[in-house]
């Protein structure tokens, strides 16, 4: 049986607290893996293995937990100061984050993401610590025909919300998802679509589309101007002290609720395995956007646009490691990860580890309230100095975001190829942002895929081919109606807006378009 | 009230920018179908459904455009990509330089390379001050070569200056 005891609870909190040698170390790594696109948590506790191996497991635990929730904290970092997402998590903060960037609000917008990351991260840890046994169930009603419409709502969330333009906001995700599903099938391992690359026969990587779809494309974006900032931004970013640290922190505990709720939006898709921080990230933003009375703000630098991604993909932290800790089934790579490192050290996942070592079980999302506690406190303070990036001129920001992206495209697999790659993304991403198609559909498309393949065969060969399996289910068919609401619903507020019935704007998706000229107008709009 | 302002650089509505990507998508839909075509129901069921959705998704659009050009409220060109030129130019010395490095890296070296690459890309975006120049690239190799080559120990092609470094470290 599930269960708590607050003694026990607090015995581990000041067991957590007493690894600070151990936490420490591992949220700076954790804030400069997630902040270099190539490099995320699974990665990097890959090559950590000799490392954690060798540790003793709580203490391998705690480091590992950490270090998870610091990267998904670091990720909004470069998204904000130069619209490159350290991690597919934080896609979503580039639209706002950047665009305060641009306003020479860089330091305020990364207060806004770190208080948002950390508060949202607590609080879904400490809400996962009191109803870990009632939050285990969900993942056990969502199935593969489920999951097949989570991935198709969580792509079109995306399209409607990244691209002005519905029908290319969606032309974009599908063909991300295309792109996701090149390489050997499943089933018979069968290469497809891989214009005869060995490299692809595992799928299209994702840190070089990653790279490609932001980074190099931003930089060829970058060629036209001379700093990212105007003279307001720059004078603004030069003489930027303390004040706007604490302005950044004023305005984001003002914003408490909208934390805590879109925390909980990314805990609760984060339970869900497989569906991740990309997702989360985007329906919090969508879901803020929503309940906004102020929607036409959303894309042009509005914080309700930073806080509502940043806490979501932290809320996904804690979310992840429910499926690992009560079934045994790992919420998403990293988790996936743990696992290995808790099974290498005979910890047998499942209900009976809450009966056999309800430290470990518990200690995991304590480890967590703690380390979070103690990032706010690391973190915070740099904000002032990281804003300063904002200041670099393009003609030397952008070679330097070439050579280490690219350098970044070879980390995870060491193949030259994957470089190449980047580049043919960077090409694809410069096209598709001059025309007005949202690069971040196309990426998380690309991530989605082969998830999307895997749920989707799962459930046809359940019904030996018969699609109607898809329509099987009622929670499947209430997403299903969702997601035709969720494509309706912008096309009836345009025509509403054309017949001059609707707020001006209100409807009005941001994100399209280049970067920079969001931030040019978000500039504009602000003089 | 910021999308008014993104009208300069975007390409107009309907305009022949907009179906660059589309055109993209329809070609590898296609080798994708057709290299799926054979395969057993498994392995092509997820490629026929994504396939043929973006194939419908990519048709609609096309006969948008059509019906804007038709109507005169739009026009089939490349001016958003092609536009103004001088930056296009950059941009593709640019991406000789980023297909240069990634070539040359076998022989370079991963540090000589990203040094040569900083420079070259420096040196194309105005930079003209050697100081700066060779300030910024050495900078960057050298962490680079910190990180990858001594840290984390990366298959990153070894060089001239990586095995000159191997005897002083």
């Amino acid at each position: 049986m599930l269960g708590w005891d607050p003694a026990l609870l607090g015995e581990l909190f000041l067991r957590s607290l007493g690894l600070w040698w151990i936490i420490l170390p591992a949220i700076l790594l954790g804030i400069v893996v997630g902040a270099v696109p190539g490099f995320n948590a699974q990665n990097t506790l890959v090559i950590l293995l000799p490392l954690t191996l060798s540790m003793d497991v709580e203490r391998a635990l705690v480091f590992m937990a950490a270090m998870y929730c610091a990267t998904h904290l670091g990720g909004g970092i470069p998204a904000i100061l130069v619209n490159i997402p350290g991690t597919g998590g934080a896609a979503a903060t580039t639209i706002d984050g950047y665009a305060m960037a641009r306003k020479g609000q860089a330091q305020q917008a990364l207060v806004l993401s770190f208080v948002a990351s950390v508060l949202g991260g607590l609080i879904t840890s400490v809400a996962v610590v009191v109803f870990l046994p009632y939050l285990a169930l969900m993942a056990f009603y969502l199935r593969s025909v489920e999951m097949v419409v989570v991935m198709l709502f969580g792509l079109t969330l995306i399209a409607v919300i990244a691209a002005k333009d519905l029908l290319k906001g969606l032309i974009a995700g599908f063909l991300g998802l295309l792109i996701g599903a090149v390489g050997t099938d499943h089933i018979y391992s069968t290469p497809r679509a891989t214009f005869g690359f060995l490299e692809l026969y595992d799928g299209v990587p994702l840190v070089p589309a990653l790279i490609g779809l932001f980074a190099i494309s931003e930089a060829l974006e970058m060629v036209e101007e001379e700093a990212l900032l105007g003279d307001a931004g720059l004078q603004r970013v030069r003489q930027g002290g303390w004040a706007d640290t604490v302005e950044g922190l004023r305005i984001s505990l003002q914003r408490w609720w909208h934390i805590v709720w879109t925390g909980f939006v990314g805990l609760a898709i984060g339970i869900i395995p497989g569906a991740g921080a990309s997702i989360a990230a985007f329906v919090a933003y969508q879901q803020s956007r929503m309940y906004s009375k102020t929607p036409q703000l959303y894309g042009t630098g509005h914080p309700d646009g930073v806080i509502a991604p940043e806490s979501a993909n932290n809320g996904v932290t804690s979310g992840t490691l429910v499926p690992l800790m009560a079934i045994g089934v790992p919420g998403g790579s990293t988790a996936a990860v743990m696992m290995i490192v808790l099974q290498y050290h005979g910890v047998v996942l499942g209900p009976r580890l809450f009966i056999e070592s309800p430290h470990l079980a518990y200690g995991v999302f304590v480890s967590m309230v703690v380390a979070y506690i103690l990032m706010i406190f690391t973190i915070l303070p740099l904000a002032r100095y990281m804003a300063r990036v904002t200041l670099i001129p393009t003609q030397y920001l952008a070679p330097l975001i070439l050579g280490f992206t690219i350098v970044g495209a070879f980390a995870p697999r060491e193949y030259v190829f994957d470089m190449g790659l980047a580049v043919v993304f960077g090409v694809l991403g410069y096209i598709a942002r001059r025309t007005g198609y949202h690069v971040t559909a196309i990426l998380i498309g690309i991530i989605l895929g082969p998830l999307f393949e895997v749920y989707l065969i799962r459930a046809l060969r359940i019904s030996q081919g018969d699609p109607r399996i898809l329509f099987s289910s009622a929670i499947g068919n209430v997403l299903w109606v969702l997601l035709a609401l969720s494509l309706a619903l912008p096309l009836w507020r345009e025509r509403r807006q054309r017949s001059g019935k609707g707020p001006a704007g209100a409807a009005e998706a941001p994100g399209a378009g280049s970067p920079a000229q969001r931030g040019k107008s978000a500039e504009r709009s602000r003089g | 009230m910021s999308e008014a302002t993104d009208a300069p650089r975007r390409a107009p509505a309907g305009s022949g920018g907009d179906l660059v990507i589309p055109a993209v998508g329809a070609a590898f839909a296609a080798y994708y179908l057709w290299t799926v075509w054979d395969l057993s129901w498994e392995a092509k069921a997820d490629g026929l459904v994504v396939g043929l959705v973006l194939l419908v998704l990519i048709a609609l659009l096309v006969a948008r455009v059509g019906l804007a050009v038709a109507a005169g409220r739009a026009r089939l060109g490349l001016d958003a990509l092609v536009r103004p030129v001088r930056p296009q130019l950059t941009r593709l010395a640019l991406l000789a330089a980023i297909l240069a490095f990634i070539l040359t890296l076998g022989s370079l070296g991963f540090t000589l390379g990203v040094f040569l690459f900083m420079c070259a890309a420096m040196l194309i975006l105005g930079v003209r001050s050697p100081g700066a120049l060779v300030g910024v690239a050495a900078g960057v190799a050298l962490s680079g070569w910190l990180l990858f080559i001594l840290f984390l120990d990366t298959r990153f092609p070894r060089g001239p200056i990586e095995q000159l470094l191997a005897r002083l470290f």
